[in-house]
């Protein structure tokens, strides 16, 4: 479970050690919830919710505090080990291009496309209902075509 | 699937419309199918959701760190697996135990002439015999038990014995009349 809220936290966050640090404080509120645990239908529902929460909370203190760290303007990022692994660079790029996406649009591309939660589950998660869900899929998985359809004009057609 | 059902899969895919397992027969399809030029795209995009879902947190020292924040140290974790170490032997006492009880139940179901019958009737035939078997012999027991009545007539002749005691409690009088002749003429 370590692996799929870091991996949610890192398409959050964008950054490794703090998506890292969000996996741990995540557990440490389970650990402190010890008892109350058995009322949650789903623990991993539950844990994929704090760890989005806290990820937003996240980003919204650093927006404060920054106001010109915009979705454009993401840092290089430090490789996963899996990431150094898929060396080629159609795998780079889509990432880049998804973390492009809104917060909510990348949140639902993470949680359908690369985990494969139900709409129902994420509708849950996400506080939402189900169309939202879709309709945000359906924005997120069109941007991703056009910009990935815009890199490879770019590229076979010539500067 | 060829090609135009995949093209129209992928157009309810856009629209956030397909179920899950649509999904994963478009991954499937794009993974394996020699894919034309203007599905391209959709292929390397469905490898990277593929790869994607693979990645690790990279920390190796995740887990300890962990650990040490929650105040649980590696010390705890191990006294506990040591004190489970040995509880082993138990572990292994309780197991033989529960392993005899087993092959004894085993053996003795497993006997061919256990003295029970499967079928209620002749059970309750053999029943019925073997206690008619047991009070007849009670029966003949009951008669030869009549022989008792003559001892307790014996012991009534008994009774006369006491007349003999009496007998003897006057002959010790004699006796002691004896010693004291003997006395006498010594």
């Amino acid at each position: 479970m370590k692996h799929k809220l870091f991996r949610l936290a890192n398409r959050l966050l964008r950054n490794i050690p703090e998506a890292e640090d969000v996996v741990q404080e995540v557990f440490i509120r389970l650990w402190n919830r010890r008892d109350k645990l058995t009322q949650y239908k789903s623990l991993e529902a539950f844990s994929v919710t704090i760890t989005k929460n806290l990820c937003l909370d996240r980003l919204k203190s650093k927006r404060n505090k920054t106001d010109e760290l915009t979705e454009q303007n993401v840092k290089p990022e430090r490789l996963t080990p899996a990431k150094a692994m898929e060396l080629n660079d159609s795998y780079r790029m889509i990432n880049k291009l998804i973390n492009r996406l809104p917060e909510q649009q990348r949140l639902i591309i993470q949680m359908r496309d690369i985990e494969g939660y139900e709409h129902a589950e994420i509708a849950e998660m996400l506080n939402t209902n189900e169309n939202a869900v879709r309709v945000n899929l359906s924005r997120a998985r069109k941007k991703i075509r056009d910009d990935m359809q815009k890199q490879y004009n770019y590229e076979y057609t010539g500067h | 699937m060829n090609t135009q059902d995949i093209e129209r899969l992928i157009g309810k895919y856009e629209q956030g419309q397909t179920t899950a397992k649509e999904e994963e027969l478009l991954k499937y399809w794009f993974s394996n199918e020699e894919v034309p030029e203007q599905l391209a795209i959709y292929k390397e995009i469905f490898a990277f959701y593929d790869a994607a879902s693979e990645e690790e947190l990279p920390d190796p020292e995740f887990d300890r760190k962990l650990l040490d924040t929650l105040g649980i140290s590696e010390e705890n974790v191990q006294n506990k697996s040591g004190m489970l170490r040995r509880l082993y032997p138990a572990f292994g006492i309780a197991a033989s135990i529960v392993l005899l009880i087993g092959v004894y139940f085993i053996f003795q179901t497993q006997q061919p002439n256990t003295g029970t019958y499967d079928d209620p009737e002749i059970a309750y035939a053999e029943a019925k015999r073997v206690l008619l078997q047991v009070s007849g012999n009670l029966n003949t027991g009951m008669d030869e038990l009549s022989n008792v009545k003559s001892m307790s007539k014996a012991v009534d002749e008994l009774d006369n014995l006491e007349m003999l005691d009496n007998g003897i409690k006057e002959m010790k009088k004699i006796s002691i009349l004896d010693k004291s002749k003997q006395m006498i003429t010594q």
